[in-house]
């Protein structure tokens, strides 16, 4: 048995503004099972600085261009290198990207007229990062930002081989595609 | 939507979904990312309705955190990297992680110092400082602001905070910032209209039971609650647990807001010095919390944090599983020990009832479930619990032997013993309540340290290790966990009691168990049961 | 035109060097066949082409700006056991009237001869072996059984030693050619190849050179193609290789005492042209009649271009680069004299007699550029690289861009960069007898302070350049 003093008019407000946030404690602390799952920033960050794939980040990059600004954010302030977009005044076909140390360029092959050549050049006058950059990150104008595994680098290039109908060479045509290094 | 519908709270879909992704997160072990502690702290604040000058204090705080994070690391990913980059976030985990970003280079301003609790910083016109054990918090805090909506002013507004930080008003300005982004939120995706309705319908149903006899008073027993459930579940209060939640908010609430008429402010238990929260072992000065519905707070998730985490005082399914119900509710449970059992027993029927329903949508409910056959009887968790009393007995024990061999290592090397935990204190508090003494002989209580020697030696779990036991650390644990257990053995111990006074000549609990599970069979096949037409 | 098909020997199969491109990208590759797949060895491939680390363009350089791409029919996962292959794929590719075959599947209607090739090469082209034999072996049974069943001439290559012992206890086909390999140019010729450099070479099925800026074009091609060289010339070029390797020329048992003055402390080192080469010791000592560097030893001037310490420009006929007692690291400085022979003799008489040159240095423009030389009566040119006072590692490469010089493929032992050397160290080049063009070429010079050039990361190494024209008219 409890037993407690009716509250007067004066204490029922706050009375009912303890017993809401009591109740909407216990509900957020419940959890509802039914209700749709978010990405929290935390997972979204890891997943920027994590070459592992996480479909169900995918699928909400995909969704939510919130998101996606976000997610963009994060690949930028971890980049080591930023050679950013084109210069619009740019008249190659496949125009490159110069950052502060660092350079990313298309070459078409010389000997298979569908193939292309990915050159990321680092400068070795500029500080290295800690860790030697891995993954390509390709940010269109929709803020969709593609991750592209990188072969180490060489004599301070990066250099890989992709076809006429690969997803980096559409993204590397366009000059407003942001590059990141990372 | 769950089955509660306009009692089940007013937060949204997408407050949910917010908070929920926090919460479900884990670590690569799998182990939750944020302790319980820091969460529910998260989720107070993030309902919190009351005013008053302090109510964004943790905004504040937050943005001092920022301020000396980025002075430590410098850059927006250094933020980034304290504030969601931590897999598991402790106030070790914390503390680490600015040392890290201090080793390279230390401080990049000026003003700033890391202290043994915390971290201390000084601005051109103020100080201010954070303890380590508050961060986790203040973590929880930035990544729901950074995931709520996506919102992304969080970082611009910090960013110019952190250009601006030589001034405490630079933080005060971001923290409003922030405060106007959350107050837009709240009114987006927090509804009090339900809460309102329901805590109206607590009242009508209370005000309906009193009688001429009683003035100015509530009286709330055990078949309240029930005849509350039953007149309701057809409509906005489905389960018997809501309505005992309920009924449990509600005391809470009435009580509290005659506590502040009365200028008397409930002191929360916990290791949150800056929110005026108490030592768990000041359990031990005064009764009056274990015994205080509005100040009642539960002690278990002081065990998942700090160095408690390591030591193992309960197995996670043996002992603290049945337990944490009754801790989460402690003296409302201790005072409506039948509605308490019936919350436990066919509070867990209609679960999996709601469940299967979820999970099988237009599935007739199993026969069983209906008549609640498999209900848990009664005199079982009676007895379940007093096989736990037992245990935690052992546990006080062994810990108060543990917290004497300390104290005998700091006094041998003239080193002062413990602070202010006081474990003989404690313990002799913790004696006399559980042995109902009022004083022991220097020989028993010789005999007893004899006896939490060998109960600590017996024990084969983690941090029960004599050898660690000078490890200040390992101190500060068994200093925590001595009042964790204190608190739990007071409640399990008056509840038994209860139990005991509802069981009379022995077969008081059983002839219960079989009035309650015909009532709820009957409630049950009301709601979930196939109808003939 | 004949067609080579080249496999290399991997322990999981032979795996065909299909075609050699160059690409506009700065790094060589190793591709699957046509495909876009990079292979991991790409890396060790790029070194093994790359000016100053490989051998393949050393013997076969220098070549435009740009990076090979050399496609495979199989992977190749591991180890260096692909390079004599490599190699000898590029020896194809430079030599005029050879090529690759690519299609392994049309090999008997489209190969000449079929070589199957195991073995590492190293900076100075020597081969040496990498083991594992038997499952190389193994594993190129079936194809080789094919291969030999056309009746296609197949050649096994291995190095020569203990690879070559282990190959013959494996009992090998019967019908294949087994040839043992120290040095992978002396193999070359074996096989018919006479690989030339890329600056004077335009191979039809080549791509034009990419990059800036193109070498000027080659003079007219050797008349009677590879195997009608002028007697002439090799005979003048093997003799200066002998020479400087041995000090040895025919019945000469001794230098001449004035080309030893020019030549102080060199070595006993290897010819490329004189396989299997002799070990190699570290640090040979000077040869016993060798004296010291005369007083007048030849220094350098500021006709050098000094990459990261420009040398003033100024001209001075006695080309001694005054010492820069202020720089840590003193700059590496390159200096050319002319060698004439005297009125009245021949350069006969000084390159085999005991004629005894004119030398002067070379003028400078305003530029602080060497100016032309002469080409009538010139004899040669001497090269000289001051290592200055502290002893460094030195290595120096003469890229010919127009005509041909004799003694310029590879430097004196103490100027390739394996040894520490100090003061000015010679590189004698003699002029073919005819010259019926000018004679355009770049010395450079690469400099590292603490570890053999070899070893050292490019970035750390100093770099010197001097390009000289030698004029007809």
């Amino acid at each position: 048995m409890i037993e407690i003093e009716i509250p007067d008019d004066e204490g029922l407000p706050a009375a009912r503004d303890r017993f809401a946030e009591l109740s909407d404690t216990r509900q957020l602390l419940r959890g509802d099972p039914s209700a749709s799952r978010k990405i929290s920033a935390g997972r979204l960050y890891a997943y920027a600085n994590s070459p592992a794939a996480d479909p169900e980040v995918e699928a909400e990059l995909a969704r939510n261009v919130a998101a996606r600004r976000a997610y963009r954010g994060y690949l930028q302030a971890a980049a080591s290198y930023r050679p950013g977009v084109a210069i619009a005044a740019s008249t190659e076909a496949i125009p490159p990207r110069r950052g502060v140390g660092c350079t990313v360029r298309v070459e078409p092959s010389q000997a298979e007229p569908d193939q292309y050549i990915v050159i990321v050049e680092i400068d070795p006058a500029q500080p290295a990062p800690e860790v030697p950059p891995s993954t390509l990150v390709l940010c269109d104008v929709e803020d969709n930002c593609h991750r592209f595994p990188l072969p180490s680098a060489h004599r301070g290039v990066i250099q890989f081989i992709v076809t006429e109908d690969s997803a980096e060479l559409e993204l590397l045509r366009d000059p407003r595609t942001e590059a990141l290094l990372r | 939507m769950t089955d509660d519908g306009l009692l089940d709270g007013g937060a949204d879909g997408q407050m949910l979904a917010d908070f929920g992704a926090l919460a479900d997160a884990t670590g690569p072990s799998g182990e939750p990312k944020f302790p319980p502690r820091p969460l529910a702290h998260l989720a107070r604040f993030l309902v919190g309705r009351g005013g008053g000058p302090n109510r964004d204090a943790p905004l504040f705080e937050l943005c001092h955190l920022v301020n000396a994070v980025d002075a430590a690391g410098g850059t927006t990913d250094g933020r980034w990297g304290f504030f969601l980059g931590q897999d598991l976030v402790r106030a070790r985990s914390c503390r680490q992680h600015l040392r890290e970003m201090l080793s390279a280079d230390g401080w990049c301003r000026g003003g700033f110092e890391m202290t043994a609790d915390g971290v201390s910083i000084t601005y051109a016109d103020d100080a201010f400082s954070l303890s380590f054990g508050r961060m986790p918090f203040l973590v929880a805090l930035f990544e729901f602001l950074a995931t709520m909506e996506n919102y992304q002013g969080l970082n611009d507004g910090l960013d110019v905070m952190v250009q601006e930080a030589g001034s405490r008003r630079a933080v005060q300005d971001a923290a409003n910032r922030i405060a106007a982004e959350l107050r837009q939120y709240r009114n987006r995706h927090l509804d009090r209209g339900g809460n309102d309705e329901a805590f109206a319908t607590i009242q009508g149903f209370m005000h309906g039971r009193v009688g001429e006899e009683q003035g100015d008073r509530w009286r709330l027993d055990d078949a309240a609650i029930l005849t509350f459930w039953r007149q309701h579940n057809l409509g906005a209060c489905k389960t018997y647990r809501k309505a005992f939640e309920h009924f449990a908010d509600f005391l809470d609430a009435v009580t509290t807001a005659s506590a502040r008429q009365a200028g008397a402010a409930a002191a929360p238990l916990g290791a949150d010095r800056e929110t005026g929260e108490v030592e768990p072992d000041d359990l031990s000065h005064a009764r009056s919390p274990l015994d205080d519905l509005a100040a009642w707070q539960d002690p278990l998730p002081l065990l998942d944090q700090g160095p408690a985490a390591e030591i193992k005082f309960f197995t996670k399914s043996g002992e603290r599983d049945p337990l944490a119900p009754l801790m989460a509710f402690g003296p409302f449970a201790v005072r409506l020990p039948l509605a308490f059992l019936r919350y436990l027993s066919f509070g867990a029927v209609q679960t999996q009832i709601s469940q299967g329903l979820r999970i099988h949508p237009g599935q007739p409910v199993l026969v069983d479930h209906l008549s609640c056959a498999e209900a848990e009887s009664y005199p079982e968790r009676r007895d379940l619990y007093g096989r736990l009393l037992e245990h935690l007995g052992r546990m006080q024990k062994a810990t108060y032997y543990a917290l004497r061999q300390a104290r005998a290592e700091a006094v041998g090397d003239n080193v002062m013993a413990l602070g202010a935990a006081g474990d003989g204190r404690m313990f002799e508090r913790a004696r006399r309540d559980l042995a109902d003494e009022d004083e022991f002989s220097e020989a028993e209580q010789a005999a007893l340290e004899d006896e939490g020697a060998r109960e600590f030696r017996r024990i084969s779990r983690r941090g029960f290790d004599e050898e660690a036991l000078a490890d200040e650390d390992r101190q500060e644990g068994f200093r925590i966990g001595a009042g964790v257990l204190y608190a739990v053995g007071n409640v399990l111990s008056r509840y038994l009691g209860e139990l005991g006074k509802l069981d009379g000549d022995g077969a008081g609990l059983a002839s219960l168990l079989e009035a309650d599970r015909a009532t709820f069979a009957g409630e049950f096949g009301k709601l979930y049961g196939v109808t003939d037409d | 035109m004949k067609r080579y098909a080249v496999f290399v020997a991997t322990t999981g199969g032979p795996a065909q060097v299909q075609r050699i491109t160059r690409e506009r990208a700065p790094l060589s590759m190793v591709v699957l066949g046509r495909g876009s797949e990079r292979l991991p060895v790409s890396d060790r491939y790029d070194d093994f082409v790359h000016p100053g680390s490989g051998p393949v363009e050393r013997f076969f350089g220098p070549f435009p700006e740009g990076g090979f791409r050399l496609e495979v029919s199989g992977p190749i996962d591991s180890g260096d056991s692909w390079q004599l292959g490599v190699f000898v794929a590029h020896a194809i590719q430079a030599s005029d009237g050879f090529e690759l075959v690519r299609d392994e599947a049309a090999l008997e209607t489209e190969a000449d001869a079929i070589v199957w090739l195991t073995g590492q090469v190293d900076y100075d082209g020597r081969v040496s072996g990498v083991g594992h034999m038997q499952e190389k072996l193994q594993g190129s049974r079936d194809a080789l059984a094919t291969w030999l069943a056309t009746g296609m001439p197949v050649s096994l290559v291995v190095a020569a030693g203990t690879d070559h012992d282990r190959l013959l206890a494996c009992e090998p086909p019967t019908d294949a050619h087994i040839v043992a390999a120290a040095d992978a140019m002396a193999l070359c010729r074996d096989l018919g190849l006479d690989p030339t450099p890329a600056a004077t070479r335009s191979s039809p099925g080549e791509p034009p050179a990419p990059g800036p800026p193109a070498p000027a074009p080659p003079p007219a091609r050797r008349v009677g193609g590879r195997f009608l060289v002028p007697i002439l010339v090799i005979l003048l070029a093997g003799s200066l290789a002998l020479l400087a390797a041995t000090g040895r020329l025919g019945e000469v048992t001794a230098w001449p005492k004035r080309l030893v003055a020019l030549l102080p402390g060199q070595p006993e080192g290897e010819s490329p042209d004189t396989p299997p080469p002799k070990p190699r010791t570290p640090d040979p000592p000077p040869v016993a009649e060798a004296p010291q560097p005369t007083p007048k030893a030849p220094e350098p001037t500021p006709e050098t271009t000094e990459k990261t310490t420009p040398a003033p420009s100024q001209q001075t006929k006695a080309p001694k680069p005054a010492p820069q007692p202020q720089a840590t690291e003193p700059a590496l400085a390159i200096a050319v004299r002319e060698r004439r022979a005297p009125a009245g003799a021949s350069c006969a008489g000084v390159h085999f007699g005991d004629v005894v040159a004119v030398e002067q240095p070379v003028d400078r423009d305003d530029s602080g550029q060497p100016t032309a030389s002469r080409a009538s009566g010139l004899c040669g040119l001497l090269l000289i690289i001051d290592a200055g006072p502290a002893p460094r590692y030195i290595r120096a490469k003469v890229t010919v861009l127009q005509g041909r010089l004799i003694g310029a493929d590879r430097p004196p032992e103490a100027l390739s960069g394996h040894r520490p050397v100090s003061g000015p160290q010679p590189w004698p080049v003699a002029l073919p007898h005819r010259l019926k063009g000018p004679v355009r070429y770049q010395v450079t010079a690469e400099v590292s302070e603490k570890r053999p050039v070899s070893a050292s990361r490019p970035d750390s190494l100093k770099t010197a350049t001097l390009a000289h024209v030698v004029m007809t008219e």
